[in-house]
């Protein structure tokens, strides 16, 4: 099999995937360089995401270790033909069980472990680390429960921050009423799941 | 638009301009009964985020590089991940090469012959000693040491290796070496 090398620049412009395949095909050919940079562009593209969702569930002071941690799972495993469905979602998903996984480690409840509670921001806790994994598979069952086309409504507008125009250009057959009304829709329903967790009295 | 609404939107201005985009200092602008859903909203459009440009200069001084650097070793070598994930954790524990050969070697019975398992140790960071051929007992006396389950440890090893027997011992092997890779 023949390996071209790329620029950085042209490596930039590949979808996760394809650069998985490069980075392999790179090292296959015994060139080390190049595997180098395409990881340097796989990695540092997605570091700095994984050690602020890390922020929100870690003490800072362990943040960029633990980060480390699930970057190189994660890359090692989608190398080497290990992971499941596309490398982004693997990535988060490898990162929420290494959070899970450190809290495990210092064997204490998650509940009990403050947000930040050595760390010299003060920041109150927010909730369990345990607890954040489990808002996104809320999230994730919220978008579960809703047609293809609010799904994507909902990523380009509440999680996207595309204007309602904006989300109307990109999708057929909504108006920015409609667009309005499935972002709050959802709003709602995520306060309404959230309720018990917040406590009464925060609608 | 809604407290949250404001402030997720703030945010994620704040990260597509490239700027520091702390998620705690927008967690701690909203009182306590918010902060989940912001903590939510800011968590989930984090992990839709499409992955970020390269920039060559702030790579260089990023924790990004070492990250890189060790999984380029690891895919290079025989020793699965161990290359990427074992200088870090060894860090982690406070320790410098020799002084975990030395805590390795004591806990394993073999503290007259720490050299050895040194140089064990070191070709798993190096990436040129096949998980095969290092031996339970030592795989569970360096997990402790790093404070990681053997089981994690050992799977972090045979990513990318085929599985293979244990090493056979060698009639040249002294009990340093039967200790660290069995046999």
């Amino acid at each position: 099999m023949s390996f071209r090398a790329l620029p950085e620049h042209a490596l930039d412009l590949l979808d996760d995937e394809a650069l998985i395949a490069y980075i392999r095909a790179a090292t296959e050919a015994g060139a080390e360089a190049d595997a180098l940079r395409g990881l340097a562009v796989l990695v540092y593209g997605y570091a700095r995401q994984v050690e602020r969702r890390m922020a929100l569930r870690l003490p800072a002071h362990v943040v960029e270790d633990v980060a480390h941690e699930a970057l190189v799972r994660a890359v090692g495993s989608a190398f080497h033909g290990r992971s499941t469905g596309e490398f982004r979602s693997w990535l988060h998903t490898i990162a929420d069980r290494t959070v899970v996984d450190w809290y495990r480690r210092r064997e204490r409840s998650p509940a009990q472990v403050a947000l930040g509670e050595d760390d010299s921001t003060g920041i109150e806790a927010v909730d369990s680390a345990t607890g954040l994994v489990e808002l996104q598979m809320l999230i994730a069952d919220l978008m579960l429960e809703l047609n293809d086309r609010h799904r994507q409504v909902v990523d380009l507008h509440v999680f996207g921050d595309l204007t309602a125009r904006e989300v109307c250009d990109r999708i057929d057959g909504v108006s920015p009423d409609n667009v309005a009304q499935i972002a709050s829709r959802f709003r709602h329903n995520l306060r309404s799941r959230l309720n018990p967790a917040v406590g009464e009295g925060s609608t | 638009m809604s407290v949250n609404e404001r402030l997720l939107t703030e945010y994620i201005a704040e990260h597509r301009s490239g700027g520091d985009a702390d998620p705690r200092l927008y967690l701690n602008r909203v009182p306590d009964a918010d902060r989940v859903e912001l903590a939510a909203l800011i968590d989930g459009y984090l992990a839709r985020a499409p992955r970020a440009a390269f920039d060559p200069n702030d790579y260089k001084s990023s924790p990004a590089s070492t990250t890189a650097q060790g999984l380029e070793r690891s895919f290079r070598g025989s020793s699965g991940l161990w290359p990427a994930l074992l200088p870090r954790l060894r860090a982690q524990a406070g320790l410098d090469p020799s002084q975990l050969a030395g805590r390795l070697a004591a806990q394993l019975g073999a503290a007259h012959n720490e050299s050895k398992v040194g140089a064990y140790y070191e070709q798993m960071e190096r990436g040129t000693l096949p998980p095969a051929g290092v031996s339970s007992h030592a795989l569970e006396t360096l997990a402790a040491i790093v404070d990681r389950s053997p089981a994690a440890l050992a799977e972090a090893g045979m990513i990318g290796s085929s599985i293979q027997p244990e090493v056979a011992a060698d009639d040249e092997w002294d009990e340093t070496d039967v200790l660290f890779r069995g046999g």
